[in-house]
């Protein structure tokens, strides 16, 4: 809420107070001005009534007059003769009908205050004075004058007067001298009514003390007045009848003899005074509602007048606030505390502009400093690697996008516009930190690669000796023997390979022919290799047979085998006398037979494993003769296993077709029409696995062997 | 090569797919021993999708063979194609496994 609305709600409230006070207390002192009038009032009242009363009692005189001053009667009273006095009385003519307003009542009196004459008919008639007022009276005291309730029922004025004895003599009243009697008239209540109304103009009405209406009934006004009958109190109510308002005013009328007899009410006309009155009572609200509105405009006007400058200065630090130092608004100077705060929201302002364009200044020195360190960074990102140094000037870019956008600047500040340029540089910080991790790991991978390929080659070296050991075992020339043609070859795979075979002389007829493979490759398997052999010579040249040779080696082998490797073995034994054929298959592949006709069979298998495999095997043999010009095919699963590039295997069939075409070459030149066979059909796809061939072609039983075999082998014994 | 491993009744059975030679040998050996893993494992080697088998994939055989006495398991085998079973005639080592037509066979013959 504004300060100027606030201050005029504050005025607003006080003068509502102040002038709710003054309301209540001219309200409090019109109510004891109006309680004073009604007195005032009242009094008038009372004594108009008094007034009317005295008035009727006047009239009662006059009889008085006549009857207290007649001879006649004071005679009568003195020697209280009663029928003198009855007749004179009625002689006189003073009684009077009571309709006619005349006296009604007459009361003549002895000295001693008996009844001498009462104009009341009744036999024994109430006096119309007490004792009391009657003894003043002939006392000479007092005259009795007032109001009396006769008979209990009957209201009457009444009036007494003494007797003097020798009337018309003369005597001072007041002397109580020479007094013989009293007289007493009264006439009705009603009388003195009349005369009130005459007197005061007002509309009379009197009640009972118990509130019984006693005259005014007729009166159309009595409706409304009834109600409103308090007959003990004196007091002024207000009654409104008719479109009129009337002011009823209630009096007790006192007996005579003390004690309120009746309630004389009179209504006066006020409704002239009544409409004046809230006339006035509007025009004195209305003036004061004026007055005060009229301040409070003034009190407006003053504050809009005083504030104005004030606003100024507040629109002018607004201004400030929301950055528009430019925007000018005029500040009326003066000397009191508006003038004064106009005169510091000026200082202020000047105060701003020079920071403002201090401000854009030291903006104007970070952006050249800042185009230096993104020139810089640029510089530095073209050292990084490809992909990195596109994101980073990427970055670079939408660092100086957002820079130059204005709204972005303005809304972010200088302070931002560093911050970006931070992160961007933290970004190259990370990337160059990135890279030279890269860099770091990619020499030292280097550096590992160039040491295992320094190992590599070692190993290499180290597999050409295997290679070259694997190659030297096996027999590369044969004897050239009378009954068999031999020929032999291994076609070893990239990896140094298990295939070996193995031509020997066991004794002076017997020569031994061993085809092997052993599981696996490399390293163990060309050791394994070496060993095979070495135990098969060992073994096989004690002569046990084959059968018995295999199951030893098998044992050997199997004892100390924890790298579960194995050889799959033909063995056999070639009598050079007989042509018998004796040999035991260690799970080897069958080798073929072809005999001179041209037909291709498998030599017939025995029971056995592969050697090493598993010990105490049981492993068979079996013997065949062979005829002049057969020929035996020993090989390796490498041949029938050769695959060609749709990964189809060379297979038994190919084999045996390729043997049988074979059959008038010789052992050497069957090897390689055979091996020339499964080059052509694996046609130049790598082969995995080594391939080794041994045939023999059998001429014949010779005649001196001996000499052939002593050739082959020394140590035979 | 490729090789899944699936459990039935309680028995492992193992399917090798495609050739088994020197080059995978490795590979095999892992599965069947990870495969043989805990004792008294049953496990059956099933060679219906097998293609080719070398010496070397025999050695594998002959090496979980070993491992699965030691562990007091067993090892069984099925579903040869002929030429495979060839191989395991001619080396001998049609006596050292036992050799069902079929999987299902192989693990109920293991007690699955």
């Amino acid at each position: 809420m504004l300060l100027q609305t606030r201050i005029i709600l504050f005025v607003l409230a006080t003068v509502t107070i102040v002038a709710g006070l003054l309301l209540g207390f001219a309200a409090l002192r019109e109510d004891a001005a109006d309680h004073r009038a009604r007195e005032l009032e009242l009094a008038r009242l009372e004594t108009s009534w008094q007034l009317a009363v005295s008035g009727a009692v006047g009239r009662i005189d006059q009889g008085l007059g006549r009857l207290a001053g007649d001879a006649e009667i004071a005679r009568a009273v003195e020697v209280e003769e009663r029928g003198a006095l009855d007749r004179r009385v009625a002689a006189l003519g003073i009684l009077a009908a009571p309709a006619t307003g005349g006296i009604t009542d007459v009361n003549l009196l002895s000295k001693s205050g008996d009844l001498l004459y009462s104009s009341d008919p009744a036999f024994d008639p109430a006096p119309l004075l007490n004792r009391g007022a009657l003894d003043a009276i002939l006392s000479g005291q007092k005259l009795a004058r007032g109001v009396r309730l006769v008979d209990g029922e009957r209201l009457v004025v009444v009036a007494g007067v003494p007797i003097y004895a020798g009337t018309g003599a003369g005597g001072g009243a007041g002397s109580g001298a020479g007094v013989t009697g009293a007289a007493v008239a009264g006439l009705d209540f009603v009388a003195a009514l009349d005369v009130l109304r005459r007197t005061t103009g007002g509309r009379v009405f009197a009640v009972s003390r118990s509130g019984a209406a006693l005259d005014g009934e007729t009166d159309p006004l009595w409706p409304a007045v009834k109600p409103l009958v308090r007959p003990a109190e004196r007091s002024i109510a207000h009654v409104a009848d008719g479109g009129r308002r009337y002011a009823l005013a209630s009096l007790p009328v006192a007996d005579l003899a003390g004690g309120r007899v009746a309630t004389v009410l009179i209504a006066t006309d006020v409704t002239q005074a009544v409409e004046e009155q809230a006339l006035w009572s509007v025009a004195y609200v209305a003036a004061v509602g004026l007055v005060l509105l009229g301040a409070l405009g003034l009190l407006y006007g003053f504050l809009r007048r005083n504030f104005s400058t004030l606003d100024g200065a507040v629109k002018a630090l607004q201004d400030l606030s929301h950055g528009r130092v430019m925007g000018y608004v005029e500040l009326p100077a003066g000397n009191d505390e508006i003038g004064r705060i106009a005169g510091a929201v000026e200082v202020f302002r000047g105060v701003m502009r020079e920071i403002e364009r201090s401000a854009g200044q030291r903006e104007r020195r970070l952006r050249r400093q800042q185009r230096f360190i993104r020139r810089q960074m640029e510089a530095l990102a073209v050292t990084l690697e490809e992909d990195a140094r596109q994101t980073l000037l990427e970055e670079l870019r939408q660092i100086e996008a957002e820079t130059h956008d204005t709204q972005s600047a303005q809304s972010k500040g200088v302070g931002d516009e560093l911050g970006l340029l931070a992160l961007g540089f933290s970004r190259l910080a990370t990337r160059v930190s990135t890279q030279q991790v890269q860099l770091t790991q990619m020499v030292r991978d280097l550096r590992e690669a160039l040491e295992d390929k320094r190992r590599l080659i070692s190993l290499q070296q180290e597999l050409e000796i295997a290679r070259t050991m694997q190659l030297t075992i096996l027999p590369q020339v044969f004897p050239d023997l009378a009954e068999l043609d031999i020929a032999a070859r291994m076609i070893p795979a990239k990896e140094v390979g298990g295939d070996f075979y193995d031509f020997f002389p066991i004794s002076e007829h017997k020569v031994a022919l061993v085809i092997a493979d052993v599981s696996g490759k490399g390293i163990p398997a060309a050791f394994f290799m070496l060993i095979t052999r070495t135990m098969l010579r060992a073994i096989a040249e004690s002569g046990v047979g084959p059968a018995e040779t295999m199951r030893r080696v098998n044992n050997l082998l199997a004892a100390e085998n924890e790298q579960m490797m194995f050889v799959t073995v033909f063995y056999g034994e070639l009598d050079l006398r007989t042509g018998v054929l004796a040999y035991s298959n260690g799970g080897h592949n069958p080798p073929l037979r072809m005999t001179a006709s041209g037909t291709v069979k498998e030599l017939e298998r025995t029971p056995g494993i592969a050697l090493a495999a598993m010990p105490d095997m049981p492993f068979g043999e079996k013997s065949l003769m062979l005829d002049t010009g057969d020929m035996v095919f020993l090989f390796t699963d490498g041949v029938t296993e050769a695959f060609n590039g749709e990964n189809v295997m060379y297979g038994d069939p190919r084999l045996a077709a390729a043997v049988a075409g074979q059959s008038s070459a010789s052992a050497r030149d069957g090897l390689d029409g055979v091996l020339t066979d499964v080059a052509r059909f694996t046609a130049g796809a790598p082969q995995s696995d080594d391939i080794t061939c041994l045939v023999l072609r059998w001429r014949g039983a010779a005649d001196a062997p001996v000499s052939a075999l002593a050739a082959l082998s020394d140590p035979v014994a | 090569m490729n090789i899944t491993e699936q459990s039935v009744n309680g028995v492992t059975v193992l399917r090798a797919e495609g050739r088994i030679d020197s080059g995978n040998a490795g590979e095999f050996e892992s599965a069947l021993l990870s495969a043989i893993g805990a004792e008294g494992t049953r496990l059956v080697v099933d060679m219906a999708q097998l293609s080719y088998i070398s010496s070397a994939g025999l050695r594998c055989l002959l090496v979980a063979a070993k491992a699965a006495r030691t562990k007091r398991g067993s090892i069984a085998l099925s579903a040869m194609a002929p030429h495979i079973r060839e191989v395991f005639d001619v080396s001998g080592f049609s006596s050292l496994f036992e050799i069902h037509a079929d999987a299902a066979a192989a693990v109920a013959a293991l007690g699955g």
